[in-house]
């Protein structure tokens, strides 16, 4: 197996679910889908690679203790109720009384590899404590909304109907976030020039 | 996702090269971890089906009337677990304390609310519920806390006194709206507030997906018009007498106060107006005036505004400020099918699932969409409306 997350159409994503209840192998195609992104927003969330790692797992034990009782009702609702639980499951996390804050740079998660050289993986690390300090200055909201839609890859319907709110509330949220994350990364940037 | 399509950095803009990074900074689980969990979730899910579990997991569980279910995963994980679901149980963040004698425990036995100083059970609700919801015994759990965790509890901000008895809750209506794992307190239970309810309240009959705005009234501007009429909104702009808004719903009509209703959209453009000062007339809307929806798929092609990667996939933001929103008076089909936010007096029209059939040299890109849709970008990127180009993760993604 690698680490290249497999792809599933709506329809194939659609049969695995519906096979779930008789075939428990089905799930298996659906967990190598999800859980990158799974853990790709959780570790932007939380920072740490072991926390990261801790919660991921949580999640994953919660869906498979709660599949019985999915009800399949369209495309992206197995996304939506998965990243509901995913949001939960670190909104407990944040409730926590023992947060750090600065994590240091080899707690970070290694980051996908794409086209960089490998002996870029300390930079890459830097770079995704940059982008991460930055998401982290912005409302607790719009970090959670940014992180579902980049990190998760989430439509703005399925984020709305994970965070219980208005999809033009989301799409607000997510425009003016970008916004500020931008001039706060471009702000950084020159900075460090 | 074929590597050598990737754009280089160096040729993108400013605002790409963040995007970018945000894009493909993803971090990725050790390779070892995600086999583990995965056999160790396998596990689990052959031997739930075999055993044939009489009782179906669900969402919504009761701490008090299940069982835990302990799985053999590695001890860290496993502390983390157990430390997510006690810690997460100490939660503070949305309760509040009263003081003693406070009106808004008058209406509970004092045998409900009464912590020991030696630590409590206190009720909790296992999922999310909605305010106007009758609570069952499904939807709530009993937990036990120390009283250095009470304490704590207390310590952040200023909360009510816990309810103990998980039959106090039963069958109570959620007055407001109840976060799982959240404790639950005497002043949470009961019906909704609702405004309209009460005595001398005027709440006109909006419809749904509307918004409503008062205006004061100017003198003559409503001159033959009720109540329930669809209206257009004049005033001036630029020195000119311009129509600002169209086809807006006149809700209710007072002596000092008009109410108007509309789709979000145009409910930011009188905003605006009510801002700016403005004075306005109102008249009836004629039905001749609305244009017709046509969303038959069409290829429409435009040239972007700076580089874009051959492969990508993005949703369309046009952004025009309030205060030329009545330059969409002359749209060439109606818009209100669009998502819509209007963050800070701009109007922010959110064009998705635009299927994208080409990107030539970067920045002469052709997509399919509806001929409505198409025909309202042209006339938006005609306005030298804002244009952001939000990329669609989930399908970017795709190999």
């Amino acid at each position: 197996m690698n680490n290249v997350p497999q792809y599933l159409s709506p329809d194939e994503e659609r049969a695995l679910i519906l096979q779930m209840p008789e075939n428990p192998e089905a799930f298996r195609p659906l967990y190598q889908h999800y859980f990158p992104r799974v853990f790709a927003y959780t570790a932007y969330r939380v920072g740490s690679r072991q926390e990261a790692e801790d919660l991921t797992a949580t999640i994953f034990m919660k869906v498979i203790q709660s599949i019985g009782g999915f009800e399949y009702r369209g495309d992206g609702a197995f996304a939506t109720w998965l990243f509901r639980i995913t949001h939960n499951v670190i909104q407990q996390h944040y409730r926590s009384l023992y947060r750090r804050e600065v994590i240091p740079l080899d707690e970070l998660p290694e980051i996908e590899s794409g086209d960089f050289l490998p002996d870029e993986a300390f930079a890459r690390k830097e770079r995704f404590a940059q982008l991460r300090q930055a998401l982290m200055a912005l409302s607790p909201r719009r970090q959670e909304i940014i992180s579902l839609r980049f990190f998760a890859g989430l439509r703005n319907q399925e984020i709305a109907a994970v965070l219980a709110l208005d999809e033009r509330t989301v799409a607000s949220h997510l425009s003016r976030g970008l916004e500020d994350l931008k001039q706060h990364y471009q702000r950084e940037e020159t900075a460090h020039e | 996702m074929n590597e050598n399509q990737r754009p280089d950095e160096s040729t993108l803009g400013p605002d790409d090269a963040f995007v970018y990074q945000l894009e493909h900074t993803r971090p990725k689980a050790d390779r070892k971890f995600q086999q583990d969990l995965e056999h160790q979730l396998m596990a689990q899910l052959h031997t739930l089906s075999t055993h044939k579990r009489k009782e179906k997991p669900s969402m919504q569980y009761s701490i008090t009337s299940r069982r835990t279910r302990f799985v053999r995963i590695a001890p860290v994980t496993w502390a983390a677990t157990l430390t997510a679901l006690m810690v997460g149980i100490i939660s503070v963040a949305l309760v509040l304390f009263r003081p003693e004698g406070s009106a808004f425990l008058s209406n509970v036995p004092p045998m409900a609310v009464q912590v020991e100083n030696e630590g409590a059970s206190i009720v909790i609700a296992t999922q999310n519920i909605p305010a106007g919801t009758v609570i069952t015994e499904a939807m709530i759990g009993v937990i036990s806390l120390s009283s250095a965790d009470l304490d704590e509890l207390r310590s952040v901000e200023t909360p009510p006194e816990f309810i103990t008895d998980a039959s106090l809750v039963i069958g109570e209506t959620a007055a407001f709206n109840i976060e799982w794992f959240q404790p639950i307190a005497a002043d949470q239970l009961g019906e909704p507030f609702d405004p309209c309810a009460q005595e001398g309240a005027a709440c006109p009959e909006i419809p749904e997906d509307y918004f409503a705005i008062n205006l004061p009234v100017a003198l003559g501007a409503i001159e033959g018009l009720n109540a329930t009429d669809r209206v257009d909104v004049l005033a001036a702009v630029d020195g000119q007498i311009r129509v600002v808004v169209e086809d807006v719903l006149l809700a209710d009509v007072s002596a000092e106060r008009i109410t108007l209703a509309a789709p979000s959209w145009k409910h930011s453009i009188l905003i605006w107006l009510y801002q700016s000062g403005e004075s306005y007339a109102l008249r009836l809307h004629t039905p001749e005036s609305e244009a017709e929806v046509d969303l038959s798929p069409v290829e429409f092609t435009f040239t972007a505004p700076q580089e874009l990667p051959e492969d990508y996939q993005f949703d369309l933001v046009i952004g025009v400020p309030a205060s030329l929103g009545y330059t969409l008076t002359n749209l060439p089909a109606s818009i209100d099918h669009i998502d819509f936010t209007g963050p800070e007096g701009m109007l922010n029209f959110w064009f998705e699932d635009i299927e994208v059939v080409s990107i030539v040299d970067g920045v002469n890109v052709t997509v399919r969409m509806p001929r409505a849709d198409a025909e309202n970008l042209e006339y938006l990127f005609n306005l030298e409306a804002q244009i952001q180009f939000i990329p669609d993760q989930a399908l970017n993604s795709q190999p």
